[in-house]
């Protein structure tokens, strides 16, 4: 069976609809997406991923509680940052600002990553309280197989038990 | 003391009359005609077939109001001696009359703005539906008409949202049993496909998003194999195969995300898409064949009807195309039960069967290929 990916990008359609390409090419990945947080969630309650790659700034999508936090952290995908209180709500519920219930049970911090285009040095403290090891920053020169090595670094460290 | 209203005397009998018959021309008639030259032929016939019955009998009635007061009540004097409440009942029927026009022309105007009736025809049919269990068929044909002949963009877009808060509502209230919107679904389909003004890359994604949404919301309810969620289904196949032919790479993969474990849906996107050698659109269906048909190894005939059949298009359209399908079948070569071979032939029937001759052609040459291949191992 392949491993199942989730990859939650809002650009994933659009700008960076030559990402997944070198994912299906492989063959390797049964490679999902999910364009905002409320989608995000029906697919995480939905199946089973093996890996997550997460971008910081998503919109929230139907979901009423998350259009409630994106408005009052100042309805902006920059500033409401609704792919980290995504991960809180799912790795670090006692500090999250949605509430989800349930967490489905295979949820785990090994199986995620964050690929975003903030910087790493203004979430350390974020990846330590999410026990997150794969983060990849995204810049204007990465080449299209960027998803594809954040997939399989997460599913290395995985099988190698790194994460 | 306060001014005298007019006496109704014969000048003034003939001035009222003057003014009722100018206003009758130029304030119903004049507008009339600048409607008719300006308004799009769609919302014309929604505004004139909806509401031009009503308005013109108000205004026929008035009209005759206005003659049987004048010939029989307000008969002019010459002497000037009517009585006040005569003097009054003239007065007042030519301030209704322009009141009237005003109001009349007022509310065509403000009606006539295309996200106006559309949000109308979007009202009336939720009323009717909390009231009744049904979509009006009458007022949904006119928000179907207004959809199909709008503009692609805007025009279309509002009729889609129009379109979205109507499945929303029927689906909350209690009545709605799960086949209530099929007409809806159906027409989603033909706003967006027809042939004059087919719909945009943004209202394909829109339409995308609304009947995901009808279907999650079905779901959620445990209706998944109810009438609605299937034609949902094959609605969002439909489009899907529209949207590899005619519009953006990313419009098509979004709708190939939303048919993400409908195997005939990903074959014929597929396939589409191969032809039109869109081939990252055609590398994600089979992908996604691929991982519907690993779910569960070994791979069966029956889960790899439709994924073989694209791999042989895959294998028999051009070098590197075949360079894909040959690494999927080198990694799963020996999963196959009871052999990659039968389930070649199996697929190759199956796409013989309905039509599929093109596909059942490149089935056959795919298995001489794979047979060629065993023989020269041997």
């Amino acid at each position: 069976m392949k491993p199942k990916v989730l990859w939650i990008e809002d650009f994933a359609l659009i700008d960076l609809q030559n990402w997944p390409a070198a994912v299906y090419v492989t063959g390797r990945h049964d490679l999902q997406i999910a364009l905002d947080a409320s989608d995000a969630l029906r697919h995480l309650k939905k199946s089973e991923y093996d890996a997550v790659v997460v971008d910081i700034q998503i919109p929230p999508g139907n979901d009423d509680a998350w259009k409630k936090l994106y408005n009052q952290l100042g309805h902006n995908k920059a500033t409401s940052r609704l792919g980290l209180h995504l991960l809180y709500s799912l790795l670090n519920p006692e500090n999250a600002k949605v509430e989800v219930k349930p967490i489905p049970n295979w949820i785990s911090s090994d199986r995620f990553g964050l690929l975003t285009i903030e910087s790493r040095r203004n979430h350390e403290q974020d990846l330590k309280n999410l026990k997150i090891a794969v983060f990849r920053e995204k810049t204007a020169e990465m080449p299209s197989t960027a998803l594809l090595e954040v997939i399989e670094e997460i599913l290395a460290k995985r099988g190698s038990g790194l994460a | 003391m306060p001014p005298l209203p007019p006496q109704l005397t014969e000048t003034w009998g003939a001035a009222y009359l003057q003014i009722l018959i100018a206003l009758l021309v130029f304030a119903f008639g004049v507008p009339a005609l600048i409607l008719q030259v300006t308004l799009p032929e769609d919302v014309r016939r929604i505004i004139f077939g909806r509401r031009r019955m009503a308005s013109w009998l108000i205004i026929m009635i008035w009209l005759g109001l206005f003659c049987l007061a004048f010939v029989w009540l307000l008969h002019p004097c010459p002497n000037g001696s009517s009585s006040d409440w005569q003097n009054i009942l003239a007065g007042a029927i030519v301030t209704v009359t322009i009141a009237l026009a005003i109001g009349f022309w007022w509310r065509n105007l403000y009606t006539s703005a295309r996200e106006r009736i559309a949000r109308d025809l979007e009202d009336s049919l939720i009323k009717t539906f909390r009231r009744r269990g049904f979509l009006e068929e009458n007022t949904l044909s006119d928000l179907i008409y207004l959809g199909v002949h709008g503009d692609p963009g805007i025009e279309k877009r509002l009729v889609l949202e129009a379109i979205d808060h109507l499945a929303e509502k029927v689906q909350q209230s209690e009545k709605y049993e799960g086949d209530e919107l099929e007409d809806v679904i159906r027409d989603l389909e033909t706003t967006l496909t027809s042939k004059d003004k087919p719909g945009s890359d943004r209202n394909f994604s829109l339409a995308c998003t609304i009947l995901t949404c009808v279907r999650n919301r079905l779901e959620d309810r445990g209706w998944s194999s109810h009438p609605d969620a299937q034609l949902v289904q094959s609605t969002l196949g439909g489009l899907g195969v529209a949207a590899v032919e005619t519009k953006a790479q990313s419009t098509a993969l979004a709708f190939l995300e939303a048919v993400a474990s409908d195997r005939d849906t990903l074959f014929e996107m597929g396939l589409v898409a191969l032809r039109a050698e869109r081939f990252h659109i055609a590398t994600a269906a089979l992908n996604k064949l691929e991982a519907l048909a690993e779910f569960s190894l070994p791979l069966t005939a029956d889960r790899t009807v439709n994924l073989l059949g694209l791999l042989a298009h895959f294998w028999n359209s051009g070098i590197s195309t075949r360079r894909r399908a040959e690494s999927f079948l080198a990694r799963l070569k020996d999963s196959f039960s009871p052999s990659l071979q039968e389930c070649v032939e199996k697929s190759l029937e199956y796409h013989y069967g309905i039509a599929r001759y093109d596909t059942a052609d490149k089935l056959a040459k795919m298995l001489q290929d794979i047979k060629g291949a065993q023989v020269g191992q041997t």
